[in-house]
């Protein structure tokens, strides 16, 4: 662990807690520069278009050309903004997704902070994010930022309940909410991953197969509509209300709700990822074993981890390319008629499964 | 209860058809044309007139390089 290590090195928690908690954020910053620009050329090549081409290669600088625009952009708050709360609002957004970064396992050597109540950590605090996406609609004193931010708290809360039911169904099987130990339970080979059964074995493991399959479905689709991206956007549908509760923010501010965006991507991806699919473990086995270089597995680890997250933002991208967008008895309707009580029977199968 | 059931195949097998398209189209070379570096063939007698509104000009030459 990090922190023990920076622990071990001052004599000092708070030094060793502010360092550990850098590697999340230059991980977040480029990773948001990264997953504009491939945004960017999934919409693109999706559209038979080109996308970016004139700053390097394949416009890979084009993300931050567009990050020193906005950095000049001026600074706008009209008249009627309730200043505290819109200046106060888009730092609480960022600060919640990033919080959240603090419990992701990225490796076996590597995660901000190893606290026994991980998953949940993460849950709750992302619960942060509702208030400030609120906050900022209230603030903007904008009709449709208001409908913007309402439509967004409802359907955060509502899909937060058919998450935290597949959540609980993992935990059922593996017994604990720490996401390093979870991983861990899931190391070895594709076949120890949670979606495939996990650490259990003989009859369980094959009956539960199906059941996981089923949960990891739930999950990705309610994580999904967490954090508003197609077809769950209708807090922000630009064709209807004109980009919802972001619409007063212009430069930095804007900047910050973008980030918190694409990072919030890649928060649900990795709690996905963590829960079902080995977390940061290797599908075939470390190449540092292989040729006995131990300090090889964390970086190889990291490595799985981040492909892993950044194929679920792919396939993020993907739909959001794909499908239209829900109108909002729809959006209802697939939460409460659909991912609760499945993701409800799915519990109560995979408690008798753990029990016999 | 069975239409309940065949709600969900028909969102679920849908969403994957919509997705293999999608798919498909990512590997299907663009047909952008990146117009200052690759221009296309004009026939040889063409005579094409220059015309600027002068209302809608902002000044930035590019019908002075073309």
């Amino acid at each position: 662990m990090m922190y023990d290590f920076f622990v071990d090195l001052f004599g000092n928690e708070i030094i060793a807690a502010i360092l550990s908690g850098v590697p999340p954020l230059l991980f977040i910053l480029v990773f948001v520069l990264f997953a504009v620009w491939l945004e960017r050329k999934v919409s693109a090549h999706m559209q038979d278009r080109l996308g970016p081409m004139r700053t390097g290669w394949h416009g890979y600088l084009q993300t931050i050309a567009d990050l020193i625009k906005l950095i000049q952009k001026e600074d706008i708050l009209a008249a009627a903004n309730d200043k505290p709360l819109f200046n106060l609002a888009p730092v609480l957004v960022f600060a919640g997704t990033y919080a959240a970064f603090a419990a992701i396992p990225f490796s076996s050597y590597y995660i901000g902070s190893n606290i026994d109540l991980g998953i949940f950590f993460i849950i709750g605090i992302s619960g942060l994010v509702v208030a400030g996406i609120l906050m900022a609609g209230w603030s903007s004193n904008n009709k449709y930022s208001m409908l913007g931010a309402m439509r967004a708290a409802a359907q955060i809360i509502s899909y937060e309940i058919p998450t935290i039911l597949v959540v609980l169904t993992v935990v059922m099987i593996t017994r604990t909410l720490n996401l390093h130990t979870l991983s861990e339970m899931q190391t070895g080979y594709i076949w120890n991953w949670m979606i495939f059964g996990g650490p259990t074995v003989g009859w369980q493991k094959f009956s539960l197969i199906p059941l996981m399959f089923i949960g990891f479905l739930v999950i990705y689709m309610s994580t999904l509509a967490e954090v508003n991206r197609t077809p769950f956007d209708i807090p922000e549908a630009e064709s209807e209300l004109v980009s919802g509760y972001h619409t007063e923010y212009s430069g930095m501010k804007f900047a910050m709700f973008f980030l918190a965006e694409y990072a919030n991507m890649y928060a649900v991806s990795a709690i996905v990822t963590a829960l079902f699919l080995g977390g940061y473990q290797s599908p075939i086995g470390y190449f540092g074993n292989l040729v006995d270089v131990p300090w090889l597995i964390p970086i190889e680890q990291f490595l799985w981890f981040t492909i892993k997250g950044t194929f679920f933002v792919f396939v993020q991208m993907w739909l959001r390319w794909t499908l239209p967008r829900l109108r909002v008895d729809q959006l209802m309707a697939l939460c409460w008629k659909y991912l609760i009580p499945i993701a409800f029977v799915n519990l109560i199968i995979v408690g008798l499964i753990t029990v016999l | 209860m069975k239409e309940y059931f065949s709600n969900i195949w028909i969102g679920l097998s849908t969403v994957a058809i919509g997705m293999k398209v999608t798919f498909k189209h990512l590997f299907v070379p663009a047909v952008t044309i990146q117009y200052p570096s690759v221009r296309v063939e004009l026939p040889e007698r063409e005579r094409n007139r220059l015309y600027v509104n002068m209302d809608d000009c902002i000044g930035h030459d590019q019908c002075w390089c073309a």
